[in-house]
This record gives C-alpha cells, structure tokens and sequence, in this order.
C-alpha cells in the first residue's frame, strides 16, 4: 500500500518538521534571526509542495494555513508572539501524527478532517482579515483543472451569448465546477453564497448529484447539490474566492468558440440558400459589414426558436467585433447550409489542431480555410498555445530594454523544440528561423515577436497577461554544498552483516595456506595465499572501519528535541531556564546515539523538575532569575563525553541520605560512613527517587537507575556531582563507536548460552556419534582427512553436563574453531544464530576470571558470557 | 553570440534520450519529476539547490531545465539569471516551478529567465505534455 | 422564524438560515401542494435552497433580488417552470 515516493515523503516530511521546530524555537528568543526564518518558511513551503503530490487534502490545508501566517512572520507583517509558537508548534506535532499515521497506514485517521478544519481556523484567525484578497498571490491555491465541459452546451443560450461577448471583449471566461462535500453545512458553509460571490457571473447551473428521493425522506442537511458555473474573471481570482474550499472546485479556462452551440428546432423555417451562397465569398474577401447586415436582416425574419435563429444569433455575436473569426463564421454558415445543429470550428477556433500528431501547419489568419476537418472539443490540448504565449511574454520583456542575447536564445530553441515536437512542416521551422535570424541580426526582437503574434491570433484571442516587473533579487551567498545521500537503516545494517561474513570467509584463508604447504606440498602457493590475505584483511579492516563511520551520527540528532522539551516544561511549571547547547556536531555511533536519548530525556526532566528552582526562590539566594540548563558534547580519547549541566538548587546529599535510610536502601550505620559523594551516588540505586511525589513530568515512577542501565547497555557509564545551592552536573561516558562484536551464539550446560567470537568459527558440523574416537579421556573425530579433537563445552566450563543425549538423530552439535591455528571441536547442545554485540569487559572482582573476554546483554534482557577462546583452550 | 538554432530538430532527436535537469530542494518532488519525466523517457539528473543545478547546467548537456523557485543556497530566480547571463548554456529552455499562482510570480519567473512557468501540484500528464514540448520530444 | 407558514403558504424573510431548511421541509411535508412566496428573500442558505428543489413547490413570488431571482428561476425553471405556469 505503500509506493516509494510515499515513503521518500514520509522521511522528508519528518526531517522538514524537525527542522521548522527546531528553527521556530531559535526565533522565539531572537525574533530577527533572518536565517531561522527563512529555514522555518522554506521547510513548510517545501512540505507544502511536496504533500501537494499526494490526496492528503486535510494535511495540505493545515500546512497551507501555516506557510500562510508564516510568509506574514517573514515579511514581519506579523509579531511571533510565545502563543503563535505554541499554535505552529501544535500544527506541527498534528502534522508529524499524520506523518506517522501515513507511514504506518498510508492513509490519513478518519479524524483529520476535523482537526484539520479546527486547526486551519485556529492559525487563520491570526491572518489579517483581508489576508485572502491583498495577498492573493501568496495565498493563491490552486483548483484542480476542468476537464468535462459537455455540460456549457446546456446552459442557456443566453447567458452563454452574454458570456461570448465578454470574451471577445477581452475578458477571460472560467468555466467552474464545485462540488461541495455532503456535510459542509455542519462546518458553516453556505455554497450558495460562496458561488453568489463570483463577480461576474454569467450563468450557474444548480443540479443534484443524485436523484432526489421522496420528499418525506429528504435529509436536508447533507447537501447533494453540485454548482456549475460561468464567470467572466481571472482565474486566479475564482481561485482566491474558493481557497478554502478548493479540492472541491474544478475550473477550466474556456475558449469563446467552446460557448458556441446551437439550440432550438432543426426542423422548419425557410431555406437561406442565397445567404449561404453569397456569405462565403465575403468571408474570403473579409467583407464584413455586408453580411453583419444579411445577419441582422435574416433574424428579423426567422422564428426564435428554430435552430436557424440560433445560428444567426450566434453570427451576430461573432461579428460584432471589428475583425470576426472567419473560421467559427465560415462553420456557423455551414450549419445554416446544412441545417445542421453541430458546430464546427475548422482549426483556427481549436488549440488542438496544435496537439494533434502529423505533419500540419501552423493557421495563417489570411489563408482561407480548408474544407472543414474536425477534432474533438473534449480533446483540447492548449499547453502548446500557453507556452507560445509565454515566449511572447518574454520578448515582450526585451523590447523594454532587456538583454536581447541573453534570452533570445532560449526562447529560439524552445519555439524550435515545440515545433519539432509537434511535428510542424518545415516551412513553420524555416520561418521561425529566419526570424531568429534577422532578430539576432538586428539585435532586435521584432522579427520573432511577428512571427509568434501572427502564430497566436490564429489560435487564442486571449493575449498573454504578463506584466514586466523589475526583478529584484540578490544573488545569494554562493557556497560550496555538500551532497548527502539518505540510506535506510536497514541497508547499513546488512552492509554490517556482509562485512562480519567476509572477516569470518577471510579467516579461513591461513588455514587454506597451512593445507597448500601440508597437504599439496606447495611452500610458494602458501606464501602467495598468505599474501593475498594480508592485503584482503587490511581491506576488509579499512572497509569495516568506513561502514562504521556511515553509520556515525551527530549528537544533534537526539539534543534537537530538546529545545522544545525544555521551553514546554518550563513553562508548564513556571521556570525560566534558558537551555543552551554545545558541542552538537560532535559524532558517535548510531546505535549510542539511539541508546542515548531515554537516558538524556530523563536526566533532562530530573534537572528541570528538581533541580532548578522556581524564579523568586532563585531570586531570594541571590541567582538571576533565568536559570540555565547546559547540554554539551565532547569527544575524550575513544569517548563521547555527554555533560547536562545545571546552576539549579543542588543535590543535597543529607537528604538523599534520610530518603535512603527511610526506604531501606541503606541502614544507619552504613548512612553514618557515607561520604557526600557517596550518598550523591545513591541516586543510581534501584527504584530511588527523592521527589516528594512523583511528577508526571519526570520520573513517572522509575529513578536515575534507568539512566545507568540504558548507558551500560551500550558499555557507557554515568557519574554526577552536585554542589549545593550552585547545582549539578550529570556526566555520561559513552564509547564513540559500538564495539561490535559478531558472535555465534550457542547453547551448553542444559540451556546456558555462550557467545564464540565469529573470528574463531572455520565451520559447524554434525557429527555422528559412532564417528566419534575416543583416545583415552580424549574424542576426536575427522573431519576431511584432519583428525580434530572434541572438547565439551559444557565440562571445560565447568558447568553441570547437561541430561542432553541428542536429539534422537544420533548427531551431536560440533562448532570447528580454529585457535593458536589448530583446529578443535566444540560440543554444543545447540547451534543458536550469530548476531553482533556490544562487548562489556568484566570489571570488578570479575575482572580476573579467565576464559572470558566479556558479557553483552541481550534483546531479551539475559547477560550472554562471551569465551575467549585462546585462553580456555 | 551562439546561434540559438544548434539542435532542436526532429532529426537530431531521434535515437538520443533528451537530457533533463531537475533543481529542487524537495527529495520528494524531484522522486516525483525523476519518476513522470523517466517515464515520459527522459534522461533525469537532479540538483538539490540553485548552486548544484548551476554546476550541472555548466558541465553537463541538458535539453530542459525543471527549476523549483523556492530553494535554499541559491534560489531559482538567481539560478536562471545566472544561467542567462552564460553564453555557452543559456539557450538551454527553463521551466519554472511554483506553488504560487499569481500573474507577479509569473512575471517575476519570465523576468529571471524561464521560458514556461508551471504551478504545483502539477498533474504527471501537463508536467509530461509539457516538458515533451519544450524539450521538443516528438510522440513516438 | 424567517420563514411564517400560513395555511397553504409559506412565506420568506429576508434572510433565511440553515436552521430554516428543516422547519420548511416538515411544512412542505406535511402541507402538500402549498406555495412557497420567496418576496422579501433576498439570500437563502444552499440547505433552504436544496428542500426547494426536492420539494419542487409552486413559487407565488420570486425574490426580489434580481440576481437571486435570476438564479433561482434558473434552477428551478426546467421542471418548476410548468408548474408555476
């Protein structure tokens, strides 16, 4: 269900809501801050834009609403007070649920309309009331495009007459459609009155989706009814007019000639031969006042209601302009010959005759007309027209002075490229090149501006609409930009298992030179497959040490949540802290940076909630009153070294003592010895929490032993020290990268599992029993002509053999592994999979012990001992 | 003055991919122009800002430019004015991206250098119709 | 109450509501046949306007709004039309 243009949305969406926050709370404190600004503007106009691919009407709306009062933050039109942050940062946090909701459903929940509309409303009420009208471009929207227009046929003929006129006096005719949902009148909406609001409209058509039903079964709130309209207006103003409403709006601009059909009785009336007769002649000769007066003669004498009438009405209408369209007055006389109801425009009156294939030539006004062709209406393709439109638009530019070489070369090729890829006849090319020439020649656009003039009037009345402006906009810094490739996780992860899997092949390379030497009897292939392994392990050592770096993040990416985190709390709670960051560039491992975030968030909340004091306590021990949180990042040798520091009221380790003692962490003789350290570090014992009661901002029940566990996970360690009335610092170390260790693990002694490193495996084999030899206390067994001896797991450790015999196939579990560069056996209880870990060595009284290299925890909680192979055997 | 009329043709077309460079900030609509613009069977090379697409445009043959407006480093009005201001590629046909439909945003497009200027969201088949024309693509 | 019924009559104020369209549907409902005088209307919600064109009763009085006028005679002329002949 879900296409990977969604989920590239998906990863962009979270990164661009993550960067408006992020920017949002830097202008909170420094309102001018000219890049926060436009960072915050251009990732909402960018999510924007990018929403815009999807149907997510609810979540394109919301978004719109926010670029909307954000361009007024931009343009400081409009004051970002703490409120209007909390507003955007509501939209934001209902945004990334979305986000989240498309991710895991690839749809919207049913409620986003709703809170959509409420939240839409919310932001634009801080709009200016005249947001809509004087920023009409900036909040233009656009409606989707009209294509279905058989229904302008059934509109009245006169008001499509009104509408004709109109047009050919240079208005633009905007065909719309809107189709209101079903419960917009519980929302407030009154189409009618939106409609009604159209300026100039030139007919409505009020129609119901669906056939009525019995009138005692009419549900009048769920409103059925579809608008269509005709509107002699810009669209972009219709546009502006249905902002709100405008995914169930659909506008077409329409060609006057579209207006023309012809209504009334087909049958009857007198046969107007000698009309006809003499009317195409003075076409050709574009002799116009003669037949405007054979028209207005003729209606005089024809019965309105006959469809002759109505050809000679539309006749009228045509040539009431000083030069008339010969083609639609050419095809309007061949329905009176014909008595025919169906309008048929030759090419001038059709856009399409320039989207048709085949070779054909561009309409010259002065030629006269081919017998009549036809193209479908329906099909009208005016994209080639809007772009030879544009072209003129543009040398309208140069002639007010512009830089003829810099832009004439552009709009030469785009005029040749859309020639050629309509498949004009090259007499159309070669006269758009000479043009070119001669423009080029002349240093001046005329030539091509003629060409293009006399192209356009054939084909569109309406002239393109483009105002030259003075531009106005400053190079901007130019820097050199870095390219960053977006890679799921998962991709890093199997590159990580590829490289365990090619150190462990790679291992098995001395072995293969031992056997050339041994068994082949060849020194020189040893020697050169020796050889060859050094340079693969230096490889894969350099290509594991890359990987590793991939996968090395900075620690911006868990210290950008907090901004928002801490400005929330405090204000939740009354405080005045201002946060501060340090070092947030500094890189450790993904998986540390991942693992870092619980702990951070906790110590974080802990020093807000407890440490730091409300104002006016401050105020009285003589501290300003905006306490200060500092998180900063350092790397120390092969550590990253997190510190959250506060200048809140302290750990006061009397306290922490009376707590312990009331808790029975500790008795009072062991409370008596403690030094303040030492009672500062009772804080990590289990289930310790000093708070009177437990806030829901912090703690939720579980104390600074949470901290310590989820930094351990990963082979880190906590420490705090704490100065009364000056405050706190709690310090994480953490290693900079995972020291992953890929292991197999297996299980021994009745279920016990033990990793081996995956550097040790040659191979796991079943053996079977009777192929196991037995040499004293000794079991060896072969394996391809080498005798390797069997050692069991279980006996070497130490631990109780297990009342495992088997599983009934007589096989027993053998892992080869090759130390000191022999091999041996293993006898396992069970294979189990091979995973990587993070190795803790022991520390302590465990430090000694020998034959492990060290524990890792598991997914599950359990500790797995990890052999070190070299000493046990 | 480099004569604007160096290729175009349909003969030069035939048997040759057109070149397209798409210069937007958003991962998600160049996903989206990378995606309708292959099938339209366009060759689709991607810039993420003004100053990157301003590289391409310099070292690399391209038939279309897909410009955004709105992009961070250099945005897209400057990046077409550079562009026309170099003689070796500023017969290259640009068309402008926008989310603002206004006549203003239009001129303003024209002004730095576009030579069509299309509004977001815009539907797979104009953006197709479109960039077949300016390029000059003839249907097979 | 913008809209006043009287026996066979129902009779618009100025302004009617979105509230008004259900009270105007019971009346039609349950006064078959009677008329609706829309005189004094100068805009009514597209929800007055939806039980209209269910309802399709005879309208003694169209408003006096010309372009409200002009718009309702032109969604309910094509069948409303012969009835109000």
């Amino acid at each position: 269900m879900s296409t990977p243009l969604l989920e590239r949305f998906v990863s962009e969406a979270r990164d661009l809501l993550q960067a408006a926050a992020t920017g949002l709370l830097i202008l909170e404190r420094q309102p001018g801050d000219e890049a926060a600004v436009n960072e915050v503007f251009r990732s909402v106009h960018t999510l924007k834009g990018s929403v815009g691919l999807f149907d997510f009407p609810a979540f394109t709306k919301l978004v719109h609403a926010g670029e909307d009062v954000l361009s007024l933050v931009r343009a400081r039109q409009l004051v970002l007070t703490s409120e209007l942050v909390d507003r955007l940062l509501d939209t934001f946090d209902q945004v990334s649920a979305w986000v989240d909701a498309i991710d895991t459903t690839g749809t919207l929940p049913k409620d986003a309309d709703g809170a959509s509309r409420e939240m839409t409303a919310g932001l634009r009420a801080v709009l200016p009331a005249d947001f809509g009208a004087s920023q009409a471009t900036a909040s233009a929207v656009r409606t989707g495009e009209l294509v279905g227009l058989d229904w302008l046929a059934a509109l009245p003929e006169k008001d499509r007459l009104a509408a004709f006129a109109q047009a050919m006096d240079g208005a633009e005719i905007q065909a719309i459609e809107y189709a209101p949902l079903q419960d917009c009148f519980f929302s407030g909406e009154d189409p009618l009155a939106l409609v009604r609001q159209l300026a100039d409209l030139q007919s409505l058509a009020i129609e119901p989706t669906e056939p009525w039903p019995v009138i005692d079964h009419l549900d009048p709130y769920r409103c059925v009814l579809c608008f269509r309209a005709l509107a002699a207006m810009p669209r972009v103003e219709v546009e502006t007019l249905f902002r709100y409403v405008v995914e169930q709006v659909r506008v077409a601009s329409v060609p006057p000639e579209l207006l023309i059909s012809l209504t009334g009785d087909p049958n009857g009336g007198p046969v107007y031969g000698d009309f006809v007769d003499e009317a195409y002649p003075l076409i050709a000769a574009g002799d116009w006042p003669p037949l405007r007066r054979a028209v207005g003669a003729l209606l005089q004498l024809t019965a309105p209601t006959l469809l002759l009438a109505s050809a000679l009405r539309w006749l009228d209408a045509i040539l009431a302009v000083p030069v008339p369209n010969s083609d639609w007055v050419n095809a309007l006389i061949a329905c009176i010959a014909d008595g025919e109801s169906n309008f048929r425009p030759v090419k001038a009156a059709q856009p399409a005759a320039l989207a048709n294939s085949g070779s054909r030539h561009l309409p010259d006004p002065t030629a006269v007309p081919e017998a009549p062709g036809r193209t479908d209406p329906g099909k009208v393709s005016s994209t080639a027209v809007r772009i030879l439109e544009s072209q003129r638009a543009i040398l309208g530019l140069l002639t007010a002075g512009g830089d003829i070489a810099a832009r004439l070369g552009s709009v030469a090729q785009t005029v040749t490229n859309l020639l050629a890829a309509e498949g004009h006849r090259a007499d159309d090319l070669a006269a758009w090149s000479r043009a070119v020439d001669a423009a080029i020649a002349q240093d001046n656009a005329a030539p091509v501006i003629e060409v293009l003039d006399r192209w356009l009037a054939a084909n569109h009345p309406s002239a393109a609409s483009v105002r030259p402006e003075a531009g106005e906009h400053l190079i901007q810094e130019i820097k050199q930009t870095s390219r960053v490739l977006k890679v799921d996780q998962a991709k890093i992860d199997t590159l990580m298992n590829l490289i365990g899997e090619l150190v462990v092949s790679k291992n098995s390379l001395p072995f293969l030179a031992k056997r050339a030497e041994e068994v082949h009897g060849s020194r020189e292939m040893s020697r050169e497959i020796k050889d060859l392994h050094a340079v693969i392990d230096r490889l894969a050592q350099e290509m594991h040490g890359a990987i590793m770096a991939v996968r090395m993040l900075p620690v911006s990416e868990v210290f950008d949540r907090f901004p928002r985190l801490v400005r929330d709390v405090a204000r939740k709670l009354g405080k005045q802290i201002e946060l501060s960051i340090e070092g947030a560039d500094t890189a450790a491992d993904k998986n540390i940076i991942e693992a870092l975030g619980d702990p951070l968030l906790h110590i974080v909340r802990n020093a807000i909630d407890h440490g730091i004091e409300l104002p006016d306590e401050r105020d009285a021990s003589g501290k300003s009153t905006q306490a200060t949180v500092l998180l900063r990042a350092f790397q120390e040798r092969d550590q990253v070294v997190i510190e959250v520091v506060d200048d809140g009221r302290g750990i006061n380790p009397e306290k922490i003592k009376a707590s312990a003692l009331a808790k029975g962490v500790i008795d009072e003789e062991r409370a008596a010895r403690l030094t303040d350290q030492e009672a500062v570090n009772l804080v990590f014992t289990p289930g310790f929490s000093t708070a009177a009661q437990v806030s829901d901002l912090s703690g939720r029940g579980v104390g600074m032993d949470v901290v310590v566990n989820g930094v351990e996970k990963v082979g880190g360690s906590v420490s705090i020290i704490s100065v009364m009335g000056q405050g706190t610092t709690v310090r994480l170390s953490l290693p900079l990268s995972m020291a992953v260790t890929r292991v197999m693990v297996v299980e021994a002694g009745g279920g016990m599992l033990f990793g081996i490193p995956m550097d040790h495996i040659a191979e796991t084999v079943r053996v079977h029993r009777d192929a196991v030899h037995r040499f004293k206390q000794s079991e060896a067994f072969v394996l391809r002509d080498a005798i390797v001896p069997i050692i069991r797991l279980d006996r070497l450790l130490g631990v109780e053999p297990s009342a495992w015999f088997g599983d009934g196939s007589d096989e027993d579990a053998v892992l080869v592994v090759r130390v000191g560069g022999g091999l041996v056996g293993l006898l396992v209880d069970h294979f189990r999979e091979g995973m990587d870990i993070i190795l803790k060595p022991f520390d302590g009284i465990l430090a000694d012990i020998q034959g492990y290299s060290g524990s890792a925890l598991l997914g599950d909680g359990r500790v797995l001992l990890v052999l070190n192979l070299r000493e046990l055997l | 003055m480099n004569k604007p009329l160096a290729r175009g043709h349909d003969s030069d077309m035939r048997g040759r991919r057109p070149r397209v460079l798409v210069v937007d900030d958003g991962i998600t609509m160049r996903m989206f122009y990378r995606s309708v613009l292959e099938a339209a069977g366009f060759l689709v090379e991607e810039a993420a800002n003004g100053m990157e697409g301003y590289e391409k445009v310099l070292t690399q043959a391209f038939d279309l430019m897909i410009v955004d407006i709105n992009m961070p480093k250099l945005d897209g009005y400057a990046l077409m004015q550079l562009i026309r201001g170099e003689p070796a590629v500023r017969g290259v046909p640009a068309v402008m991206i926008s989310t603002e439909a206004g006549d203003r945003d239009a001129a303003k497009a024209y002004e730095a250098g576009a030579n069509f200027y299309l509004v977001k969201p815009i539907p797979p088949d104009e953006l197709t119709e479109v960039a077949r024309l300016v390029a000059g693509v003839t249907v097979p | 109450m913008p809209f006043s019924f009287a026996k066979n009559t129902a009779t618009a104020e100025t302004l009617c509501t979105v509230e008004d369209a259900l009270p105007l549907l019971e009346y039609l409902q349950s006064h078959r046949g009677a008329k609706v005088d829309l005189g004094p209307c100068r805009h009514l919600h597209t929800a007055v306007l939806q039980v209209l064109l269910a309802a399709r009763p005879k309208i003694t009085v169209l408003p006096q709004d010309p372009v409200l006028s002009g718009l309702l005679s032109q969604a309910l002329g094509a069948s409303g039309e012969k009835e109000t002949k």
